[in-house]
């Protein structure tokens, strides 16, 4: 169980890990308002469940002293009547001369609203008087009746008796009353001489029952009466007791004290308050089954888990807004940094929201600005090293080319060829001029094209008029930049491959124009050409081509003019065996002014 | 979440307004209205008197279980058509469930299976042929028979006759009452004479005089007793013995007082008890029966859980029990 509720609590952890900050934010909020307004609707309800019980037990509490005071004036009453009959009418007759009968009536008459008979009986159950005048039923034996025994057991005491139904008297109307007998033994007086008889006043049961229906329509719960000993005497669903339908705790309640304490019957909680009746030592008894003390009870559950559920519903609304509002800062910030995982450096760093995430992305912006700068640098670095990459790569000519050179001068010297040795000289004095180009590595097309006519003529006195050379250089073009000394490596391939294999006469033409807004200048020969697959290797890293004349690869001239110029410029190489070969040089169309100002400045700040 | 904006915004307003509504609702909303259910309780016969205790057990549910009841009785003592159009009557002034006590279990039989089908109906006292036992609440008719046929055969020798008067066996429960009565009696060795109307006996105050002055002609050595098996027949009875018995002329030529026994609990017959006529009576706790019949109608028009199948109980009382709390309580039920 316990690493069950460890793996919940990890999983539940996890969830919140991956999901967006607005979404914790609001799940947060609202889980908390919704625990706060649970805990808070629950402690109110059972506050206020507590108030109305006790409200209900105290308004009850009222209801039953009412109706002990009402039972104490009622019963009061009735012994009153008691007593008047006993001493204002029997104890002052002789029976043997006057029967009670007169006075009987009179009292009864005025007592008629609440007494079914009164009725005075001898020792021997004979009838000395009633009111109403009545006859007694035949065969009937009054003392064997409880109200009878009862009142000659306890003398002194008036008694009454649980309601029955009476059973004294003939009628003819087929109406049988039920009846509380109040009972009392009295001294009768006959011929002077005294004797035992029995007062019976019976009180209408409706009279009780009155008494308690108005009370009972007022009370929450029910109010009813017994005994002392617990038999019922009035209850609000009598008969069904009677019949066993329902059942009541009355034996129990009625051997309470006076007060109130709670029982549970038959399942149901309820509170009883108990309360005895002075002279009968009857007991009223107030239940109120705890249900009932709250009659509106499912509406109230119904009321207040509508009224949670609404504010469930506003808060749920209002932590959507208020965790949107404080998310989407966070949430714009976090796209910016995800754009800066993107390398877009240039990006405006978002900044708004509360002042933590303002500081947050002011303090990212700056970051990004180092790093931007720091990025401008290591380009600027890189510029500056590729720069000294080519120095390199150009330095890679001049021992070469010069061996080449001194080597042809020292065989005119050799063969007493001074005039041409001379004029070799002087072409490679010119060849120097232009290689040094004042340290410039940018120079014109014209320069370039004068640099590889120096070169030819240098070489056409090595092969003595081996080849010949067309040059077709577009003037437009003259005036725009190329890299210095990347014309006459290729000649000098194409002299060293095709011209040198070649039987018959050689012939490499120059042709120098423009198309595209692109320069392209193109070295054709017409020597023995080259397989495709040996195209294909000659401008690759790993060309394993045997290397002859100058040594300078045409690989590196391509890369000089791709690390200078960008990928898409540099050579092509178009080959077909037996039918020559062309070299085209691509270059972009700049104005050698242009292009030179820039270097200069370079090199200024180098 | 926030993409489905105004759908979000739609659902808050509707959510907001629908729980305003209901609070609204349930605010203003007072139960008075709650007392809307109508019962109709038809009960058999034209004596009102009869159903004093069965209509205190239905009022006393009503005012449990706060239903409107209206309660109806025939023009006759005996007439399924009546019967049938006071139902018709009930259905039109719009009860949602019947409690009835057929007047004829035969010939009521298929129209209130009929019935049954378009509203509830609880039958009680006596069923109609074909109703499921599970809707008829009732004491157990033929061990009240019998019961009244111990009590019979205690009290009196083997030479006694005992004649029956049931007129009524068209309803089931007077029919199934004789057949324990008779069973007993024949059991223990007792004759029995069963007094039946025949087709020329066209007056019933006619045909019991004249059965009884049969029965009670001077010089006749015949014992006999006399047991009626439902309140009108047992009301009739006593009437007719009393009055045979008052009348000068005939006193001369009677033997000795019949013995007579009954079922019933009318007021009359209590009286009767009381004063001596009649010999014991069987009654049933017709305040039960009116109070769970209303209970098993109520709870299949909610199908809400019944209880448990009680048997509705009956006593046997006389002259000398009939105080007894544990009788009286039955016998003369308090009144409201």
């Amino acid at each position: 169980m316990k690493r069950r509720i460890k793996n919940f609590i990890s999983f539940i952890k996890k969830y919140y890990q991956t999901r967006s900050i607005q979404f914790n934010i609001s799940i947060s909020f609202t889980l908390i308002s919704v625990i706060a307004m649970i805990f808070l609707g629950a402690t109110l309800f059972y506050r206020f469940s507590v108030e109305s019980q006790n409200n209900a037990i105290e308004s009850n509490k009222q209801l039953v002293e009412q109706v002990n005071l009402n039972m104490d004036t009622y019963l009061k009453n009735m012994m009153r009547i008691s007593n008047s009959m006993y001493y204002s009418v029997i104890k002052n007759l002789d029976l043997a001369q006057v029967k009670p009968d007169k006075e009987m009536s009179l009292l009864y008459e005025a007592n008629k609203d609440n007494l079914v008979s009164v009725a005075c009986f001898k020792e021997d159950g004979q009838l000395v008087g009633a009111a109403p005048v009545s006859t007694v039923k035949s065969g009937l034996n009054v003392t064997t009746q409880d109200w009878y025994i009862r009142a000659n057991e306890k003398i002194e005491n008036i008694q009454f008796s649980t309601p029955h139904v009476q059973n004294l008297f003939e009628n003819s109307n087929y109406r049988y009353y039920w009846v509380v007998s109040l009972s009392r033994a009295v001294e009768l007086i006959e011929d002077g001489n005294t004797s035992r008889g029995t007062l019976l006043v019976d009180m209408n049961f409706s009279g009780i029952e009155q008494l308690f229906s108005k009370v009972n329509a007022k009370s929450t719960g029910y109010i009813y009466l017994t005994n002392r000993n617990g038999e019922i005497i009035y209850h609000p669903r009598q008969q069904l007791l009677y019949s066993h339908i329902i059942a009541e705790n009355n034996f129990s309640a009625a051997a309470q004290e006076d007060g109130y304490y709670e029982e549970r019957f038959e399942g149901v909680k309820r509170s009883v308050i108990v309360r005895t009746v002075g002279y009968t030592g009857w007991k009223i008894i107030s239940v109120i089954p705890t249900k009932d003390a709250f009659p509106n009870l499912i509406e109230m559950r119904f009321f207040a888990v509508l009224i949670i559920f609404l504010f469930i519903v506003i808060m749920s609304f209002m932590n959507l807004f208020v965790s949107k509002r404080i998310a989407t800062p966070i949430k714009k910030l976090d796209a910016s940094v995800k754009d800066l995982e993107n390398e877009k450096l240039n990006l405006d760093i978002y900044i708004g929201g509360s002042y933590e995430i303002r500081h947050l992305g002011k303090t990212i912006k700056k970051v990004v600005e180092q790093m931007r700068k720091l990025m401008d640098d290591i380009v600027i670095e890189q510029e500056m090293k590729r720069k000294n990459e080519l120095d390199i790569l150009q330095s890679q000519i001049n021992p070469h080319f010069l061996y080449n050179t001194l080597d042809s001068i020292v065989w005119m010297i050799e063969s007493d060829r001074y005039e041409e040795a001379m004029a070799m000289v002087t072409a490679l004095a010119n060849l120097f001029r232009i290689s040094l180009s004042k340290g410039k590595n940018i120079i014109t097309i014209k320069d370039e094209l004068q640099h590889v006519e120096s070169y030819l003529s240098i070489q056409q006195v090595r092969y003595k008029d081996k080849f010949e050379v067309a040059i077709d250089i577009s003037p437009a073009i003259l005036e725009c930049s190329t890299i210095k000394l990347i014309l006459q490596p290729i000649v000098e391939n194409a002299i060293y491959y095709a011209m040198e294999a070649m039987i018959g006469d050689g012939e490499i033409k120059i042709n120098g124009y423009e198309k595209n807004g692109d320069i392209y200048i193109d070295v054709t020969d017409n020597g023995l050409g080259m397989p495709a697959e040996m195209v294909d290797q000659l401008l690759s890293d790993n060309a394993k081509i045997k290397r002859r004349g100058s040594g300078i690869g045409l690989r590196n001239i391509h890369q000089r003019i791709t690390l200078y110029f960008g990928e898409e410029y540099g050579l092509s190489i178009f080959s077909e065996p037996d039918e020559g070969t062309t070299i085209q040089i691509h270059l972009p169309k700049i104005p050698y002014n242009e292009l030179s100002n820039k270097e200069g400045k370079a090199n200024v700040e180098k | 979440m926030w993409k489905n904006k105004p759908v979000l915004i739609t659902l808050f307003f509707g959510l907001l307004a629908l729980i305003t509504l209901i609070l609204y609702w349930s605010i203003i909303s007072k139960p008075e209205a709650r007392k809307s259910t109508n019962i109709s309780v038809i009960v058999y016969g034209n004596n009102p008197e009869r159903w004093t205790a069965l209509k205190k057990g239905i009022e006393q549910a009503a005012s449990d279980m706060d239903v409107n009841v209206n309660f109806l009785i025939m023009s006759k003592e005996n007439d399924p058509a009546e019967q049938r159009a006071t139902i018709e009557r009930a259905i039109e002034d719009n009860a949602k469930g019947l409690l009835i006590a057929a007047t004829d279990s035969s010939e009521m039989a298929d129209y209130i299976k009929r019935i049954s089908e378009e509203i509830p109906v609880v039958m009680v006292e006596t069923t109609a042929l074909g109703v499921a036992k599970y809707n008829y609440i009732s004491v157990d008719n033929y061990v009240m028979g019998r019961k009244l046929g111990a009590a019979i055969t205690k009290d009196n020798s083997k030479d006694t006759t005992i004649c029956i008067y049931a007129p009524n066996r068209q309803r089931q429960s007077v029919e199934e009452r004789l057949t324990g009565l008779s069973d007993k009696l024949e059991e223990d060795g007792f004759n029995l004479v069963r007094w039946e109307m025949g087709k020329s006996d066209m007056n019933e105050d006619l045909f019991i005089e004249a059965k009884l002055k049969q029965s009670y002609l001077k010089g006749s050595e015949k014992k006999i007793a006399i047991a009626a098996l439902d309140n009108n027949s047992l009301e009739l009875i006593v009437g007719k013995v009393e009055n045979i018995l008052s009348t000068n002329e005939f006193l001369e030529t009677v033997t000795a007082n019949p013995k007579i026994y009954g079922i019933g609990n009318t007021d009359k017959i209590v009286h009767y008890l009381d004063k001596g006529y009649i010999e014991q009576i069987v009654f049933q706790n017709e305040f039960n029966m009116g109070y769970l019949g209303m209970e098993t109608l109520l709870n299949k028009m909610h199908k809400t859980v019944r209880r448990p199948n009680v048997d509705i109980s009956f006593s046997i009382v006389n002259k000398e029990t009939m105080y007894l709390p544990e009788n009286e309580r039955l016998l003369f039920p308090i009144v409201r």
